[in-house]
């Protein structure tokens, strides 16, 4: 019996029998075998992870075995460390934001249980499947399932043009993806990717091969929201209900970072040119500007969502610094932040939606003091925040420790100060939200120009997600949002988290052997990881970013900014203009410099 | 000559993206997201074209006869399902777009910015 | 950005990523000389391996059958989507009390439309049958078949009155449909994952090429697809024709 089979088809059937019957049940039968579906799938990649420590599980579909020459006839899922780690993570985020919407969400369509399944199908195929056209149409699958569920509360105006802002742009990435592997098959004449890689291995990139990949990059990096690929995320996040919130944030915007690693190792990594420094110039430009951008804008916002969206955003470039070293050691550490920080988002996304309920709003503005009733969600936003700040030796820290020491070991001397400034930016931005609402420190946040920002990027118009509010905090909703805090902090302290990661990466990063097992059942041998702590330095560049969250968040409450830094930031303001066709432009702008300095780079 | 089917699906991209960049109707955005879809699709099909072969069916003629990639065409397929499933989902939300907020004009329904 | 600049911004923006564009599609092999090794070694196969004529069948239904499965779930979801999303907007307005027969907001059909109709009606449900039980011989299948009987429902909508018409088919009888299809096609993947521990594994003797009962489980999967895909385009067509009644009220 298939695993990796079953990971899959498990939530998928369940999502079809909650479709033919669930409007017949009761909603509390509903919600329990929603919950029971997706706890079930979590139990069985937790099996996948531990089978897959011998290196990698490769099952094929239909029994369609690759044919003598190493040519893939059918579909395979090769299941190793990172794949299942990643839907892993994705299951668990999925049965908690279920168990929390329970009590959230008021009158639960007896669609939303079903395409929460399908989204979970989605992103678990995505994470194992070894086929290039496979993982597209599985993108298209997660995709179209949140798109559906963005425009959840479609009565208001928000949700509806975040919904068709999400649509549109990630559609677009997707496009873009499929051109890509249009021209690889076209070159290779193949679809799976191990062996498109040992059809590309040896050969020099030429135009094809390095447009190509910057396609298929840059419409998962849509996905990932780098800059300037970012501008859906925050509309998506400010009006989608808040467990999708949770998955976005926690690990929908990751899988696209995974894909780009996959794909990268898998099929591109045997061509050598293409490992330039250059090129991992670019990609660590990127990561670096996406960090700083994102924690700029995380700074900027009032409304308590966009602010946690805007800290994914950043967070995101800290990833793909560690991905775009393209070696093991930042992919290992890219690995490890990314599970602790969405684990840690994820609980926070929960606090947000807590006090929506309690409160009324999530705007910081219109909440200003009123958070006092809640003070426990406050302390879960203030360690949180201190979490994202990277205390040592908690979870999101080991993660950024070492991609700064992947970084200067690189050659990138500007990595560990970009990290310190990204973090200490956005956990101070949470930190100053936290004080403004639940203890109403500092000053209100000003009533702005009403015609400038309109009324909306404060949050006011966001009606809650219902019409009455909570008189106490359902334990529903409180107890899931503890839990992934304390979990996410909690990982490093679990022995040999660092060889496992390490491991992980390793077998990731591993072209050759991975494309000798799945297409001729090569044996696999892995050469040992080199493993290392995080040094001295890391832990000093840590306790400088948790004293900086600090700092920048009693500047937040206490200082008004000047009129310089009002009219940059009404620039930046201005850039999130809300207009689908702005971000078309700047979609395609990216892709055009991205394009164009690969192409200097590699050829 | 040779390259004109490529061409012309990198043609088809271009202009609906430019279609989708400065579109003033959501239902034109969504019709030009179609033709970005079109060009895909003639990309992968294009890709698997050989000259003086038939369709990949041999109802009446002898397996083995000059065919052109039955891979393509399936693919193609699925794409073809794919993305029209989510053109239906995006004429729904610009169905409510009219009827709730009166507009389809992408300028108007502007609540989200910053 | 103003309109304007949008404008002049997109040009510029759109030249240099069709520059880049231009640059990679050369690098492909000259039009008309297709050399993929996948799709050659398919071709030479399927045929006896799966004992179909239909190659991109086999393909789509066999070999590729995960994909399918995947496409599938994607038209499902899409449908639901469509249901979330419209769903205010049928609740709002009580169900209107309608008598058969009166079609308030629509024009009466003409007598042209409704001869045609009922002529069309029937010559379409026949060929989307035939295509989608035949997918596995000649060009067609589940999905274009799927399509052809929803167009022959369409027809129905257009040549009856969507008033009329909508009394006999409640929403729930084709949602029924739409997840009976999709849980058959689920279900025969799964089958092949019990048969022979291998998931989506084509389990059903394959009989001889040519046949109508050949190709195992794809003519089977055709049917199931063929039924998901009516449904869905049933639910779709009645969502959207409802939305004008309501608008038009």
């Amino acid at each position: 019996m298939s695993i990796a089979a079953l990971a899959i088809l498990v939530p998928i059937l369940g999502a079809v029998v909650q479709s033919a019957i669930g409007a017949k049940l009761p909603q509390t039968i509903a919600w329990i075998t929603t919950n029971t579906t997706a706890a079930a799938t979590a139990v069985l990649c937790a099996i996948l992870v531990h089978k897959s420590g011998h290196g990698l599980l490769v099952t094929w579909f239909g029994g369609w075995h690759p044919r003598s020459g190493g040519v893939a006839f059918g579909i395979d899922m090769a299941v190793d460390h990172f794949g299942s780690g990643m839907a892993l993570l994705a299951a668990s985020l999925v049965t908690a934001a279920l168990f929390y919407s329970h009590r959230y969400i008021d009158a639960v369509s007896p669609h939303y249980h079903s395409l929460m399944l399908l989204f979970l199908a989605g992103m678990v195929g995505f994470c194992l499947t070894g086929d290039l056209f496979n993982l597209f149409v599985l993108f298209e699958l997660l995709s179209v399932a949140a798109y559906a569920m963005t425009a959840y509360h479609v009565e208001e105006e928000g949700p509806l043009q975040g919904a068709i802002n999400f649509a549109i742009t990630n559609t677009l990435g997707g496009f873009m993806v499929l051109t890509g592997i249009g021209l690889l098959y076209g070159r290779t004449g193949a679809l799976n990717m191990a062996q498109i890689g040992e059809t590309l291995a040896g050969k020099a990139p030429d135009g094809l091969v390095v447009v190509a990949f910057v396609l298929i990059v840059c419409g998962f990096l849509v996905k990932a929201a780098a800059v300037p690929f970012h501008l859906w995320l925050a509309d998506a996040h400010a009006v989608a209900p808040v467990p999708l919130c949770v998955l976005f944030s926690g690990v929908m915007v990751q899988i696209g970072l995974y894909a780009i690693a996959r794909v990268y190792w898998t099929v591109f990594s045997g061509m050598p040119e293409l490992h330039a420094h250059a090129l991992v110039q670019i990609l660590m430009g990127i990561g670096g500007i996406t960090a700083l951008f994102g924690a700029v804008m995380c700074w900027l916002q009032r409304h308590l969502k966009r602010l946690l969206a805007f800290s994914t955003i950043s967070h995101t470039g800290l990833f793909l610094m560690g991905i775009g070293l393209l070696e093991g050691h930042g992919l290992a550490a890219a690995g490890l932040f990314i599970v602790c920080h969405g684990l840690v988002k994820g609980g926070l996304f929960m606090g947000a939606g807590i006090v929506g309920k309690r409160v009324g709003t999530v705007d910081t503005g219109d909440a200003f003091g009123k958070g006092r009733e809640i003070w426990p969600t406050g302390i879960l936003f203030a360690i949180g925040a201190l979490l994202l700040a990277s205390v040592p030796p908690f979870g999101p820290f080991a993660g950024k420790a070492l991609i700064e020491e992947a970084g200067q070991h690189g050659g990138f001397w500007w990595a560990p100060y970009a990290c310190l400034v990204a973090s200490a930016l956005t956990a101070g931005a949470i930190l100053r939200a936290t004080g403004q609402i639940f203890l109403g420190w500092g000053q209100a946040p000003q009533e702005e120009d009403e015609q400038e920002r309109g009324q909306e990027e404060q949050g006011s118009e966001e009606e809650p997600e219902s019409d009455s509010l909570f008189e106490t905090t359902p334990w529903m909703m409180w107890a899931p949002a503890w839990f992934l805090v304390l979990l996410g902090a909690a990982i490093p302290l679990i022995g040999g988290w660092h060889q496992w990661f390490e491991r992980a990466a390793n077998r990731m990063t591993d072209r050759a052997t991975y494309a000798g097992h799945v297409l001729h059942g090569a044996p696999l041998t892995f050469p040992p990881p080199h493993i290392s702590g995080p040094h001295t330095s890391s832990y000093v560049f840590a306790i400088f970013s948790v004293l900086g969250a600090v700092a920048v968040a009693l500047v937040g409450m206490y200082l008004k900014p000047g009129k310089v830094l009002d009219q940059i930031a009404d620039g930046m303001h201005a850039i999130h203009s809300g207009h689908v066709g702005d971000y078309v432009v700047y979609l395609v702008a990216g892709i055009a410099i991205i394009g164009g300095l690969t192409g200097l780079a590699v050829t | 000559m040779n390259h004109v089917p490529y061409l012309a699906s990198a043609w088809l991209m271009l202009i609906g993206l430019y279609g989708i960049a400065t579109s003033r109707n959501l239902i034109h955005m969504v019709l030009c997201l179609t033709v970005v879809q079109s060009s895909t699709y003639l990309l992968l099909l294009g890709v698997g074209y050989r000259l003086h072969a038939t369709a990949p069916i041999y109802q009446g003629i002898v397996p083995g006869h000059r065919a052109v990639d039955p891979v393509v065409q399936a693919l193609t397929l699925t794409d073809i399902v794919v993305e029209a499933t989510v053109v239906a989902l995006m004429l729904a939300l610009a169905v409510v777009a009219h009827k709730r907020f009166g507009s389809l004009d992408p300028q108007k329904l502007r609540p989200l910015r910053g | 950005m103003s309109p304007r600049a949008r404008q002049i911004s997109c040009v510029v923006v759109l030249l240099g990523f069709g520059a880049f564009l231009v640059w990679g599609v050369l690098g492909l092999q000259d039009f008309g000389h297709w050399t993929g090794l996948y799709g050659r070694r398919v071709l030479k196969v399927a045929s006896s391996e799966r004992q179909v004529t239909n190659v991109v069948s086999a393909v789509n239904f066999d070999y590729r059958m995960f994909d399918t499965l995947i496409e599938e779930l994607i038209l499902f979801t899409s449908v639901m989507g469509v249901m979330l999303v419209l769903r205010h907007q049928r609740g709002e307005d009580p169900e209107p009390e309608h008598a058969a027969g009166d079609s308030e907001g629509f024009e009466d059909t003409t007598d042209g439309v409704r001869v045609l109709g009922v002529i069309l009606i029937g010559v379409t449900l026949l060929l989307g049958l035939y295509i989608v039980v035949h997918g596995h011989l000649t060009p067609g299948g589940g999905f274009q078949g799927g399509v052809i009987l929803g167009a022959a429902v369409l027809l129905v909508f257009l040549a009856g009155e969507f008033v009329t018409v909508r009394h006999l088919h409640p929403v729930e009888t084709m949602e029924t449909i739409e997840a009976v299809g999709a849980a058959g096609f689920a279900g025969l993947g799964l089958g092949g994952l019990i048969a022979s521990s291998a998931a989506f594994h084509n389990f059903i003797w394959t009989g001889t090429s040519g046949m109508l009962i050949s190709g195992g489980t794809i003519p089977l999967s055709n049917l199931a697809v063929g039924c998901a895909v009516f449904g869905a385009i049933l639910i779709l067509a009645s969502e959207l024709l409802e939305q004008a009644l309501i608008v038009r009220r």
